[in-house]
């Protein structure tokens, strides 16, 4: 059977000093899909993409993508695999030409058309150099340098971080081209809860090295609830509702997020509330804050409920 | 590799302008000029240089590549790691060969423009330069080392340079004097070092480069473990030096040798001067002489306030081994004298006079049958340096005899003929009296005289020549003694000071096995009267002490330089002595072996605690105290170097602490189990995916 | 027919656009045997994930809305199969929930609202069945 999988990670664990940057992650990736992964900053998505690329030794457990162990890949696997980095990293001292010259020699499917259309897409002059260029624009390079090598698999750190809108929009546009086959999959890492939305098809979120979510976008917005309930509501007891993701305060309201409802935890929330608590439609963005505010919550009051 | 190749270069050959400015400089101002017609400082001033210029060149290729989105950057396309890293070192080479390559080039082309007609000069001085050079650019590999390899900079994170620039100074030290010859010799370590650097620095780059903190050493094959353990006991090295430098300064002696020596001419007994050394205050007035004897310890015997009034003391005469002293500064082509007189050490003297407008001219050119015009080299090359025994240079010890030079005709006219293992001569003013000569088992005491027969009208035209110079001389053979007992200068021996005296032959030398001075009187006879070691208790203490420290050393390293001498020996056709480093008498040997057990004791119990705190098995661990049995306290070192500390964390099925690279807990077997489960972790099962796959398609 | 989607709201986007679809059918916009974009080029004009584009595909030929044709892509099929009777009565009553809370706030009584209700459907040109 051919695996279906072009990433997936079994317990891969990082630590830096003596913490666990990553812990015991499983990710799937299917072919063809879009994943966006969200995390706060620091939370390992960085260090994760990287011992995908085998740029940093697991401590413990694999990553294999494209069917190789990530510590093995060769520079033909490269080749198949597309990598944009955090800041978009050029040589400052190269025009674009040159880039362009870099990329076609390094890589073996090199195509000028893709590139070409990448850089037209954000408006770019080709015989400008790399040090004049906007950040949108670097975006831009860094992104037609990763897509005219025409990989199968496109994993990106954080793209969109310091794009005017304008670029965003290039963004987006350049990866729904990209996919439009639905045979070639992108891992993103983003904060931009709006693209993932848009150019997503799942999404996962990694809490404090943990992942905790990996699964399609409609799926995870038909299996997150938000109950609403009024001010006499105790936090502190919220732990005994099953599922609870995250509770906030909303104007002398409780929301509490939780995953997977069923009639029991819709039972303990009742019992927590004075008055019939009401269930209100949860969109992407109260999911995933409700995910990663817990990475905040644990330490402090939560934690100490556990 | 070639697309890298052309990126490293362009991107490193902004670099090479400076490189030129400064190779041009170091080569510039070793060029000779009139204060210092020989070219020595070539290899020291362009060694150092390229030395700092290839570390420099190094570091600057590969701190901005290691960068996390630059490593990637760099690093995530279809080139392979290892060509990545030959690319970088090849653009690197390309750099550094053009910035000093060219130029030695043109350094070489004008030294044959100017050749010996000018300066004592060769181009083909130019070639151990060239080696050291080449031999330099290990250290751009030690900075890759250096960067790919993360630890602390106060830790070990310089040991990769430690070891190369050891190996790499060691060169220079000995290419610099060594000539052609050296550069030969020098040619396969050179090659060795370089392609162990190479292969260290390649390693690390492929295998150690992206880890933003210090990983286990072996990941990256055998040969960087290998070179930190290196630079380990280069540590080791450089501590104990400093040690023993410290100790041998405290310890030192009272009472310094002031390094001449007396003789009783009745009698044949030695006296010395000695002075007194309050800390490190020499102390000239309190300077004093003692008689010597076997027992006598110049340190506890009272010394004489002068010397009795019904003895005659007259200077032992310094002895010069067939290399003579009178020239220096020899880089193993050209040896200076202390005017204008050089050996040229393809066996030619060379006389140089300064010109108008500053620089030099070739005048004569001396070899085995004397004097020849300055337009070709003669025929007759001498076999080895000759001794310039008076400043009027007239009077040579050349390889098989004492010669005077025929002023009139150029000629070496033989006043001696026996070949010399030592000269040892008095003079007045400039005139020569006395000539002692050591050959084979004779010792003999010549009388010089002049025959003033030479005309004296046409001297004023040469500035150098002076009216002694036209005499010559005679020799008269006055005493000859035979002795099979004779010290000869050699890689055990040398031979300090002679005097002939009206009961024998008396002699002080130094012994190099056993590092003492010794005393030697052999009688008109040829029989030895006595022969003893200067003794000098507390000298001897502080020796003791020295070597204890010597001790602390890797025993691999004495064990090394022990059979280096010994090799050296039989080179040499002679005994060889083991432990003569040790060997200095039953208080060192007794201190040194102490102290080496102990300190190979103390690191094996190091390395041990080390070994448990990095998790080594009981198998790693037995291989380490082996090692350190060899290595000392280099070995604790080296384990410092070579592993992370390992990361503890606690079991999360029996809560003891358990390694975390480890998959098994080694006290409950157990799995690391995934993080416990909350309730919320939304992950789509494969039915469900399998469903939403079938939906969509 | 014109597809928008807005991200950051809490209906799905592949819900947008067969809510969308399902729209332009009711209102006439399509009829049947119209081609819609084929989800490549939906998942171009609106810029979302072409996967989000054919699970709202999928989910409209499901429900009867569209058929695939070999060689003519996506056409309309049938308009009564546009919404399922009890998804029609969960949008009457959306529809009528803000329509009544409206009327309350200002203030009608029922037998007006009704009889309104009534004049309006009639000049649509609905009226009873029975």
């Amino acid at each position: 059977m051919e695996d279906n999988r072009v990433i997936y990670t079994e317990d891969l664990t990082r630590y830096f000093g003596q913490q666990a940057v990553v812990r015991n992650l499983n990710l799937a990736v299917p072919r063809g899909a879009v994943v966006g992964l969200l995390g706060l900053n620091g939370a390992g998505k960085t260090t994760t993409l990287r011992m995908l690329l085998g740029m940093l030794e697991p401590t413990r457990g694999h990553a294999t993508v494209l069917g190789k162990d990530s510590r093995d890949l060769t520079p033909e696997d490269r080749g198949r695999i597309g990598f944009t980095g955090e800041g978009h990293f050029l040589y400052d001292w190269m025009s674009i030409r040159d880039t362009e010259k870099f990329g076609r020699d390094t890589f073996p499917r090199w195509d000028d058309r893709l590139f070409q259309e990448t850089v037209d897409r954000f408006g770019i002059a080709r015989l400008a150099h790399v040090r004049s260029l906007s950040r949108g624009q670097r975006a831009g390079v860094s992104l037609a340098s990763t897509l005219a090598t025409a990989p199968e698999l496109l994993i990106l750190d954080d793209p969109s971080l310091g794009l005017d809108p304008v670029s965003r929009r290039a963004l987006n546009e350049t990866l729904i081209d990209f996919c439009a086959t639905r045979q070639r999959s992108v891992l993103l890492s983003t904060h931009m809860l709006d693209d993932v939305e848009r150019v997503a098809d799942r999404v996962a979120i990694i809490v404090d090295g943990r992942l905790l979510v990996n699964t399609s976008l409609d799926d995870l917005q038909s299996r997150v609830a938000i109950w609403s309930v009024d001010g006499t509501f105790d936090p502190t007891r919220a732990a005994h509702v099953p599922g609870l993701i995250h509770s906030r305060p909303l104007g002398g309201r409780w929301m509490l997020t939780v995953a997977d409802p069923d009639a029991e935890s819709e039972a303990a929330i009742a019992r927590l509330s004075a008055t019939a608590p009401q269930r209100v439609n949860a969109s992407l963005e109260d999911i995933v804050l409700a995910y990663l505010s817990r990475s905040r919550a644990e330490h402090s009051f939560y934690a100490g409920a556990n | 590799m070639w697309a890298v190749l052309q990126k490293e270069l362009k991107q490193t050959a902004r670099l090479l302008p400076i490189g030129w400015v400064i190779a041009a400089i170091a080569c510039y101002l070793s060029l000779p000029n009139r204060q210092s017609p020989v070219v020595t400082m070539l290899l020291p001033l362009v060694g150092m240089v390229s030395g700092i210029c290839a570390f420099a060149l190094g570091i600057l290729q590969a701190a901005p590549d290691l960068n996390a989105s630059a490593f990637a950057y760099l690093h995530h396309r279809a080139v392979s790691r290892s060509n990545i890293f030959w690319a970088k070192t090849g653009a690197g080479a390309i750099i550094y060969a053009l910035a000093f390559g060219m130029p030695l080039a043109a350094t070489a082309i004008w030294l044959s423009a100017h050749g010996l007609q000018d300066y004592p000069v060769r181009p083909a001085q130019v070639l151990p330069t060239l080696e050291f050079v080449v031999s330099c650019f290990a250290l751009h590999s030690a900075a890759t080392l250096i960067l790919a390899r993360r630890a602390s900079w106060p830790g070990t994170r310089a040991y990769p340079l430690l070891g190369v620039a050891t190996a790499i100074f060691m060169q220079g030290v000995y290419l610099k004097s060594n000539g052609l010859h050296g550069a030969v010799f020098c040619m396969p370590i050179t090659c060795c070092v370089l392609a162990w650097t190479l292969h260290a620095a390649r390693n690390a780059w492929c295998h150690l480069a992206n880890e933003p903190q210090k990983v286990n050493a072996f990941r990256a094959g055998w040969s960087v473990p290998a070179y930190l353990a290196v630079g380990a006991v280069v540590v080791m090295i450089f501590i104990v030096a400093c040690i023993g430098a410290l100790v041998e300064q405290r310890t030192v002696a009272s009472r310094g040798y002031a390094g001449a020596d007396f003789v009783d001419a009745q009698t044949g007994d030695v006296w010395i001067s000695y002075y007194s050394r309050l800390g490190e205050e020499l102390d000239l007035t309190r300077t004093r002489v003692v008689r010597l004897a076997r027992n006598v310890d110049i340190d506890t015997v009272e010394p004489m306030a002068g010397v009795p009034p019904t003895t005659k003391l007259s200077p032992m005469l310094p002895a010069q081994h067939g290399e003579g002293v009178s020239f220096y500064n020899s880089d193993g082509f050209f040896a200076l004298d202390y005017r204008s007189l050089v050996y040229d050490c393809r066996g030619y003297v060379l006389k140089y006079v300064p010109i108008a407008g500053g620089g030099w001219r070739l005048v004569s050119i001396y070899d085995r049958t004397g004097r020849h015009s300055a337009d070709h080299l003669p025929t007759a090359p001498f076999a080895r340096r000759p001794n310039w025994l008076w400043s009027g240079r007239s009077v040579f010890a050349v390889d098989d005899a004492i010669v005077q030079e025929d002023s009139d005709n150029g000629k070496f006219i033989k006043l001696i003929d026996a070949p010399p293992d030592w000269v040892a001569y008095a003079a007045e003013e400039t005139a020569p009296t006395e000539l002692l000569i050591g050959t084979g088992d004779e010792v003999r005491l010549y009388r010089l005289s002049a025959t003033s027969n030479a005309p004296a009208a046409e001297s004023a035209a040469s500035d150098v020549s002076a009216a002694s110079d036209r005499e010559l001389l005679t020799a008269e053979l006055v005493r000859t003694i035979r002795s099979q007992h004779l010290p000869k200068p050699s890689v055990h021996t040398a031979v300090t000071r002679v005097a002939m005296t009206d009961v024998g032959f008396t002699v002080t030398g130094y012994s190099y096995d056993t590092q003492q001075r010794f005393v030697m009187r052999i009688d008109n006879d040829g029989n030895l009267v006595e022969q003893f070691e200067i003794r000098n208790s507390s000298s001897k203490s502080a020796t003791a002490l020295v070597m204890g420290v010597l001790g602390l050393m890797p025993p691999v390293v004495l064990e090394a330089a022990d059979l280096y001498q010994m090799g050296l020996a039989i080179a040499n056709g002679q005994r060889p002595v083991p432990l003569s480093l040790v060997n200095t008498g039953s208080q060192a040997k007794l201190t040194i072996m102490a102290v080496m057990l102990t300190s190979v004791a103390v690191a094996i119990g190091i390395t041990l605690l080390l070994g448990r705190r990095y998790g080594l098995s009981n198998r790693k661990l037995a291989v380490w105290v082996l090692a350190t049995c060899g290595l000392g306290l280099a070995g604790p070192l080296a384990l410092l170097a070579i592993y992370p500390a390992v990361i503890i964390d606690s079991c999360p099925s029996c809560r003891r602490p358990r390694v975390v690279t480890s998959n098994r807990c080694d006290e409950c077997g157990a799995d690391w189990l995934a993080p416990t489960q909350s309730g919320i972790e939304l992950v789509d099962t494969e039915r469900r995916r399998a469903a939403s796959v079938e939906l969509i398609t | 027919m014109q597809i928008q989607v807005n991200t950051g709201g809490n209906v799905p986007l592949y819900r947008q656009i067969t809510d969308q679809v399902r729209q332009a059918i009711a209102a006439g916009q399509l009829q049947v045997g119209d081609a819609v974009p084929s989800v490549r080029q939906l998942a171009k004009d609106i810029v979302v994930n072409p996967n989000t584009v054919a699970k709202a595909y999928a989910e409209l030929v499901r429900d009867g809305v569209l058929e695939s044709q070999q060689g003519r892509g996506m056409l309309v099929s049938a308009r009564k199969n546009v919404y399922t009777k009890a998804e029609r009565l969960r949008r009457l009553d959306q529809a009528l929930d803000v329509a009544i809370s409206e009327a309350i706030t200002l203030h009608f009584e029922m037998d007006e609202i009704l009889q309104r209700m009534q004049q309006r459907l009639e000049k649509v040109g609905l009226s009873r069945t029975s």
